[in-house]
């Protein structure tokens, strides 16, 4: 079965960008236009991956992360942020909050293939 | 990446409306951190998604706003007014950064407006915190002088937290990772793993140790790492230049001084030693079957998948265009197919034309429907519009509006912009007086300008009005005559007085100002709105208001129109035009030779359509009388004959017929013939 990618992001080009690439890459994708979208998608369904943005309305990726770390079904998954900010004390933040990794803006579909492989095959 | 880079353009127009709409809020109160918040997001957006698709300039200045707009956000300060003012002159700017290949013009804009950002936040921060971030998101090894062409051995040691698989790891596509960067040995260990009753499956146990061959940067190995440095003790040590993976004594010999906790040096040379084989026996307990992980949300699956409803999704305007155009082809074609089946009378043909007859015109309506926006979508445009010159003119004016949700086409929408701000600009400028004017006047000191929309038939009726001084008739009456428009001896309605400012070269304000005396009047304005087959009027009264009224059709590309016939031709009257048909015989036109024809007691001026485009045949003895009005004006065109009624799709004429205006376009018949679409309008103007 193919694998789930969960992208919440709420810049539309950046959001078409990932599942492109990521549908070309043979994933699955769902797609959630903020936090709160995405925390719907977490109801049940196997949800292999989820890749998210840090700066979002209705709920950031941080608190994101953090409502997903506290769901039972999910609690392991890879969580990726997607950011521009390398600055470590937000990358921090993430891994507090339980993010696996994080990818960097801009990315190329090398680079996004190449970080996924770190956490999902 | 091209593809989307098209949609982000469209992307970031929109968050220039946004940024004007938050920064128009923050304007009204300055402490609206929700504003802050979004304008950070925009810029933030703009940052990352312009350096993906190539806009680096854009990523650039947005960078240092997004910056000084943290500074707001994570000091919950109040904005000012200047960062207010200077943000909404950054998006001018920004509207320029949006190319892909800039020249020099555009570098050197863009450094200003970072320069100029910077001593703003410079001004916000005394001491300036260093916002610029480093290049590397972790602690990084300086360079290694590694040839990329050699391969380096390197030894690496991993040793993962127990509670590595919190945050979502999987340490073996790691371990699979460096696998793929060159040649490995791997040895895992398991001596943490406990009795079987004791494991806690959400726990790792295990370790690993590992040689690489690699052709890659050491660099690229600690990236391997990289999310879980802190999760994970990880040892990564150079071995030796080149591939060493299979050379055991260099292995061994390495493994052995790490056992001992000496200082290995890297071999430079393959050292060929034969004498160590007794102590690689000291790690006979290693294993070399890979560990399996179990990923502990397997098998916890739910697989009912509930269904998420979209509520809109966003199409490109081009492919609506098409799906109109299509549309129109489908209505061209069923006309044909009427055509065709009622010259076959065949009863069951009959019933399946009227059928679809019925669906391609919920077709149209659907396809109509789906191209129409609502008029809030250019809403932003005018209260930037009122900000800025509310400041220039230090007038002080509120904005009213109200059925902004009412739609229209969405290229009449665009084209309706500039008309819009014009009147908008002339109001503020010429109509709503200064404060101090308004003061004496007992007005309310701040003055306001109202935009009402609505549909009326088909028919979207605009009206923009502000409470400023009105217009002066006589002053405009003395004025046209000056300007040679009327003479002293026109009698003119006070109504058709003021209208007179839609003509050209007319304008009333003595000093010709920076905001409205562009050499642009509202002759112009006039035309434009003409170009969309609607109309403007002007009412006003003196010290109490000025009205614009704007009428303009729901669609541009289909009319209801009346076919008919002159000669061997075909020719469309709008219906929206239309007031009165009647027959007329040749005796009755040949009268009169002032080119009227007396209907139910009107004398109405008319232009015989036969006579004008037809010469070559004879005149029917009978004829037909189409009136028509514009502007309180009654007009009959004469035709052959009226056919029916006729939805008309309408294509423009070729660029070789644009030296005409009196057909507005053409449309294609049932039968593959041309019909003529008529600008009842022009031909009023024209021949009358």
């Amino acid at each position: 079965m193919l694998k789930q990618i969960l992208i919440a992001d709420d810049s539309e080009s950046i959001r078409e960008v990932l599942a492109f690439s990521l549908t070309n890459a043979g994933f699955q994708v769902l797609v959630a236009i903020d936090g709160a979208d995405a925390l719907r998608f977490f109801d049940g369904r196997t949800i292999d991956l989820l890749l998210t943005d840090f700066h979002m309305p209705n709920m950031n990726g941080l608190e994101l992360i953090g409502r997903v770390r506290e769901l039972e079904h999910y609690k392991y998954i890879p969580i990726l942020v997607l950011t521009t900010e390398n600055q470590k004390s937000i990358i921090q933040n993430a891994k507090d909050a339980g993010a696996t990794g994080w990818l960097l803006k801009p990315f190329n579909t090398e680079k996004l293939i190449q970080t996924l492989r770190k956490v999902i095959r | 990446m091209i593809l989307f880079q098209e949609r982000f353009k469209e992307e970031v127009k929109e968050y220039f409306e946004r940024l004007e709409t938050g920064l128009l809020l923050l304007e009204q109160d300055t402490e609206n951190f929700q504003a802050i918040d979004e304008i950070f997001r925009i810029m933030h957006s703009m940052k990352g998604s312009g350096g993906m698709f190539g806009f680096d300039l854009l990523s650039d200045v947005t960078h240092d706003l997004e910056s000084l707009y943290d500074i707001f956000r994570t000091k919950k300060m109040p904005i000012n007014s200047e960062v207010i003012s200077f943000t909404l002159n950054a998006i001018d700017g920004l509207h320029h950064l949006l190319i892909q290949e800039p020249t020099e013009e555009h570098h050197l804009m863009a450094q200003k407006m970072k320069a100029e950002t910077q001593l703003l936040i410079g001004k916000l921060i005394p001491s300036v915190e260093k916002m610029n971030e480093k290049d590397g998101p972790d602690n990084r090894t300086t360079d290694l002088k590694v040839t990329t062409d050699n391969q380096t051995t390197y030894f690496i040691s991993f040793k993962p937290d127990e509670n590595i698989f919190e945050n979502g790891t999987n340490p073996l596509y790691l371990i699979d990772e460096l696998n793929a960067l060159g040649e490995c040995n791997i040895q895992t260990f398991f001596d943490l793993l406990p009795e079987l009753s004791k494991i806690n499956p959400t726990k790792c146990y295990t370790s690993w140790e590992m040689f690489v061959a690699t052709a890659e940067e050491l660099d690229t190995l600690h990236d391997v790492f990289i999310f879980v440095s802190e999760k994970a003790r990880i040892e990564i040590e150079k071995v030796a230049t080149g591939n060493m993976i299979h050379n055991e004594s260099i292995l061994a010999g390495f493994l052995n001084s790490r056992l001992n906790k000496e200082t290995w040096t890297a071999t430079e040379q393959p050292t060929v030693e034969e004498n160590i084989e007794d102590e690689i026996s000291t790690n006979e307990e290693i294993q070399e079957s890979p560990v399996e992980i179990n990923q502990p949300e397997k098998g916890l699956k739910i697989n009912s998948l509930p269904t998420t409803t979209v509520d809109s999704i966003r199409v490109d305007s081009q492919k609506i265009d098409q799906y109109m155009n299509l549309v129109s082809e489908l209505i061209t074609a069923q006309s044909r197919l009427e055509l065709v089946s009622s010259e076959i009378h065949h009863s069951d043909l009959e019933i399946v034309t009227e059928t679809l007859d019925k669906i391609g015109r919920q077709l149209r309506e659907n396809a109509f429907e789906m191209s129409l926006i609502p008029l809030q979508s250019i809403a932003v445009r005018f209260k930037r519009l009122i900000h800025d010159l509310s400041k220039t003119l230090e007038k002080k004016v509120e904005l009213v509006t109200e059925g902004l949700e009412t739609e229209l086409d969405k290229n009449i929408i665009e084209k309706l912009v500039e008309p819009l701000l014009h009147i908008i600009r002339n109001s503020l400028d010429h109509g709503i007086e200064s404060t101090e004017e308004r003061i004496a006047k007992s007005k309310n000191a701040v003055g306001t300008i109202t935009i009402k929309a609505s549909t009326v038939g088909s028919y979207v009726q605009i009206e923009i009005s502000d409470d400023g001084a009105g217009l002066n008739p006589k002053k405009i009456r003395d004025k046209a005559i000056s300007k040679g428009l009327i003479s002293e001896q026109d009698i003119l309605t006070e109504n058709e007085i003021i209208n007179l400012v839609f003509e050209p070269g007319f304008s009333t304000s003595e000093l010709v100002t920076d905001v409205s005396g562009r050499g642009v009047g509202l002759d112009v304005v006039r035309r434009k709105v003409q170009e969309m087959r609607g109309t403007i009027k002007i009412t006003s009264e003196p010290d109490r208001f000025t009205m614009f009224i704007l009428k303009l059709p729901l669609s541009l590309s289909i009319i209801d129109g009346l076919l008919t016939r002159v000669g061997g031709y075909y020719y469309v009257i709008p219906s929206s035009g239309i007031k009165k048909i009647y027959d007329v015989n040749q005796q009755l036109l040949k009268n009169d030779f002032r080119q009227v024809v007396e209907l139910e007691g009107n004398q109405i001026p008319y232009l015989n359509m036969h006579q004008e485009f037809e010469q070559e045949s004879d005149l029917p003895e009978n004829q037909i009388v189409v009136t028509v009005s514009f502007e309180n004006q009654v007009f009959g065109l004469i035709v052959d004959e009226v056919i029916r009624e006729y939805q008309a799709v309408i294509k423009p004429l070729g660029k070789l017929l644009n030296a005409q205006d009196i057909f507005s376009g053409a449309s294609i018949l049932g039968n593959g013939q041309l019909a003529l679409v008529l600008d009842t309008n022009k031909i009023i103007q024209e021949y009358s």
